[in-house]
């Protein structure tokens, strides 16, 4: 086998498309200026409490200019086309013309928690209904949950490693933790990594409904009349998380290719932590998170106290949150006091694979203008007193190194160290 | 970031598929050349409905473990978590190995599925719209795809990085990559690599017809199931889908050698690249440049490669584009060359893992299982093996496989 090389990760750019806006300029204006993206579902009906959501406000893709309409009728598994505006958006960002040189040394890994369903739904319909020959043949592409990256790579013209790394709620970071070590060993010098949901499906959303991880809104709940109070990580009446569609692309880069290219790195892949649970199918399990965090810390060979902001994983459930404390306390010790921890959640809801990636993105972003982004929706509870949430608005603290958490379904725990340029 | 450089061996395997639950049987029935493809009857269908064969696999409800007990199967509906415990607990037994505390968080899981517990989700929508009863709890565990890993990391113990690549119908090969890249990496010592794929479900299979990917007879046609499967072939008309599964243990050399783990194949190489090019049409130029780079990254010449283990599915396009990137890598001199799926169908993600197992499995005892209903291409001159098993020492074996999308993964495995 070739030696590896031992090289330099750099975040050249990102794109993103969430419930606060379709591009990740205005998901980042948003989120600093406090919004939430939270309204009661328009994109199916749904006969459950859980009917708070957040939807991508204004995506269409065949308004965006983007797509064909016959194009976006065949790719009827939303998270597609989603994925292939939110890469273009991403490589734009990052300022690099994908060249046929380059293209061939560039993989594309994009994520996802639950893939193509909404593609099954509409053919499952069309099997019962109008009979087995009526089913579209677009059906199986839809539903591979690489063709988010194939489409993406037939449009944008890359042709390296390519395949989708699920890791349910953490597969955002999968993505960005695999292709930096094939960037760093040499196996490729550009990478998109990133993460897409489009999970606003009648059974999906029924589904995190019964198991209990999605909040209902009561009508006595502050969030009945004001959905964007939905999400609430860390606040004492948090009752689970709101479900969102979302996509988050990071494009990564080996150390040679922003110097050759004259590119503008806006932040260094420092450290990576990979862990699984053994333990349980949903429930977290402390002692492979705190390992997750700790691998991460020191993979990028700092201490724990060289830390100074924690992008959460802060799902808003009762039970998920304190168990995320306890693995913070435990890593950070008397520390964790002096450092700002906040969960965007608390603004984009849970984009499931998508969340890493996008947190990830509007973190570096917050880090590079020396800020950090808030958990809003606060309120106090003396189970998080020792926590530094930043709530409710941003502040501005100049930061180097930070931690951005990502836990799955299934029992997978990424987390990953980007340190400032 | 730290780097280290250690090549993945592989310590143990096992496969169920259309040939058998047990893999000695399986096996067996592989170098006879038996066909594992027959009726279509997982689900009730009318006249019209397209397709009428399948690879099933034989029941494993009856057999002694824990994962099968009526409870277990109630909650985990699918049949992918059964079938990937099922193959991880036998092959890790066959390894040798234990994961004991010490080693558990060394131990990555890579194992996936390309369609992953379709058939729960379709179950809840039939519930949701035809009877108006809400989903079973269990519903959006059994659909996300990494639960099967979650189930393997529960099943082992283990608790080191755990991830499910999908690209399609290379998946199973893809696993194992990256489980060999973790390993090359230092992130772990032992992969549990693998892919699994039930996907006899209605809408999946009436697509595949739609798509003209799937064999099905011409009006008044009488084909034998046997005989629908026919890679290479002049009269190809697309693959007969059918289910399995395959684990995979990998292990570092010298952590299998440290404990005294017994080896005989390691993995030496591999490519992986995306064709940019068509949803399901498969690319020449990427095609060849995957295979070249697996053999480059084992560092071996076109001529090392003693015998190909293709991924052929029996379409007319498919089959021909893997012959002429075989011959842009191998010019006049392509090793002999056999297609598994003759006899097993496509098994999806999981037919690279289980492919990749027979072409382990025929290093070791020196033999490569035939290329069934082979009736040669007159555009496609080269040495098919078919009609028998053939006797042959193997030094190096490629492993294709190439997925919709246009993913494109090889394996080059080598003879310890």
């Amino acid at each position: 086998m070739k030696a590896p090389m031992n090289r330099r990760v750099f975040v050249l750019g990102y794109g993103a498309a969430t419930p606060l806006g379709a591009t990740f300029d205005l998901t980042f204006e948003n989120a600093v200026a406090g919004k939430a993206g939270f309204r009661r579902i328009t994109r199916c009906e749904v006969k459950t409490m859980s009917n708070v959501v957040g939807e991508i406000p204004d995506w269409d893709p065949v308004a965006s200019g983007m797509f064909e309409k016959k194009e976006a009728h065949n790719w009827n598994a939303a998270f597609v086309l989603l994925t292939v505006a939110v890469c273009r958006q991403a490589l734009a960002h990052a300022g690099l013309v994908m060249e046929p040189d380059i293209g061939r040394r560039t993989a594309c890994l994009i994520g996802s928690a639950l893939n193509g369903m909404d593609a099954f739904r509409i053919a499952s319909e069309k099997y019962a209904n109008a009979g087995p020959l009526r089913v579209s043949p677009y059906l199986l592409p839809n539903l591979c949950g690489n063709m988010p990256a194939s489409k993406a790579g037939i449009d944008l013209g890359f042709t390296g490693p390519l395949f989708s790394p699920q890791g349910a709620c953490a597969s955002g970071n999968h993505a960005i933790g695999m292709g930096a070590r094939m960037i760093r060993d040499g196996d490729v010098d550009v990478v998109l990594a990133g993460g897409v949901d489009t999970p606003l499906v009648p059974e999906i959303i029924q589904g995190f409904a019964n198991m209990g991880a999605t909040i209902k809104v009561t009508p006595e709940d502050r969030a009945y009349d004001d959905p964007g109070q939905a999400s609430r990580p860390f606040s004492c009446d948090r009752k689970g998380m709101v479900l969102s569609e979302g996509c988050g692309v990071l494009v990564l880069a080996a150390e040679e290719v922003v110097k050759a290219h004259g590119l503008k790195p806006r932040a260094e892949v420092a450290g990576v932590g990979w862990t699984s649970d053994a333990f349980h199918f949903t429930s977290p399990n402390v002692e492979t998170i705190v390992r997750a965090m700790h691998e991460a810390i020191e993979d990028a060979q700092i201490a724990p106290q060289d830390i100074q902001y924690i992008n959460a994983h802060g799902t808003s459930t009762f039970k998920g949150d304190l168990s995320e404390a306890d693995c913070l306390r435990q890593v950070f010790g008397h520390h964790l006091g002096q450092i700002p921890v906040s969960s965007n959640k608390s603004q984009i809801g849970h984009t499931l694979g998508a969340a890493a990636a996008i947190e990830a993105a509007l973190s570096i972003e917050a880090m590079q203008m020396g800020m950090v982004l808030p958990t809003i929706n606060h309120c106090p509870t003396p189970d998080f007193d020792d926590l530094d949430v930043v709530p409710d608005t941003f502040r501005a603290h100049p930061h180097s190194f930070l931690l951005s958490n990502a836990y799955g379904f299934g029992g997978t725990n990424c987390c990953i160290v980007f340190k400032g340029v | 970031m730290g780097s280290s450089h250690r090549q993945a061996v592989i310590l143990g395997y096992d496969a169920v598929c259309a040939l058998g639950t047990r893999f000695p049987d399986a096996w067996e029935k592989a170098l006879r050349g038996d066909s594992g493809i027959g009726p279509l009857t997982r689900f009730p269908m009318d006249d019209n409905f397209p397709v009428r064969i399948a690879g099933e696999v034989e029941s494993i409800d009856d057999l002694d473990y824990p994962f099968l007990k009526p409870r277990e199967r109630a909650k985990w509906t699918s049949p992918i978590f059964k079938h990937a415990m099922l193959t991880t607990s036998r092959a890790i037994e066959r390894s040798g190995i234990e994961i004991t505390p010490d080693i558990a968080p060394r131990t990555a899981i890579t194992y996936s599925s390309a369609l992953g517990g379709l058939d729960a989700a379709l179950e809840a929508d039939r519930r949701l719209v035809k009877e108006n009863r809400l989903p079973k709890p269990f519903t959006n565990p059994n659909a996300c795809i990494n639960m099967v890993g979650g189930k393997v990391s529960i099943l082992t113990g283990a608790t080191g990085p755990i991830t499910a690549t999908i690209s399609a119908c290379a998946t199973g090969s893809t696993s194992m990559i990256i489980g060999a890249m973790f390993i090359e990496q230092g992130l772990c010592d032992v992969a549990i690599c693998g892919a699994v794929d039930f996907a006899l479900v209605p809408a999946i299979i009436a697509g595949f017809a739609t798509m003209n990917g799937t064999f099905y007879p011409k009006p008044g046609e009488n084909v034998p199931a046997q005989a629908a499967s026919r890679p290479f072939s002049r009269n190809r008309r697309g693959f007969v889908v059918s289910e399995g599964a395959g684990a995979v243990i990998l292990a570092a050399r010298e952590f299998a050698q440290s404990w005294g783990l017994r080896y005989q194949v390691a993995l030496a190489g591999w490519g992986m690249t995306s064709d940019a090019h068509h949803v399901v049409a498969p690319h020449l130029p990427t095609v060849t440049r995957c295979m070249e780079l697996s053999l480059a990254h084992a560092g071996i010449a076109p001529s090392a490669v003693s015998s190909i283990n293709a991924h052929a599915t029996s379409t007319q396009v498919g089959d021909k584009v893997e012959y002429d990137a075989l011959c842009a890598v191998f010019g006049k001199k392509i090793p002999p060359v056999t297609a598994n799926k003759s006899m097993m169908g496509h098994a999806m993600g999981a037919s690279s893992a289980i492919e990749t197992i027979f072409g382990v499995q025929g290093m070791i005892d020196g033999k490569i299982p035939p290329t069934i209903n082979y009736d040669p291409d007159p555009d496609m001159a080269f040495d098919c093996v078919t009609d028998n098993a053939r006797c042959l020492d193997q030094a190096y074996v490629l492993k294709n496989a190439f997925g919709f999308g246009g993913c494109n993964a090889c394996i080059v495995l080598q003879k310890c």
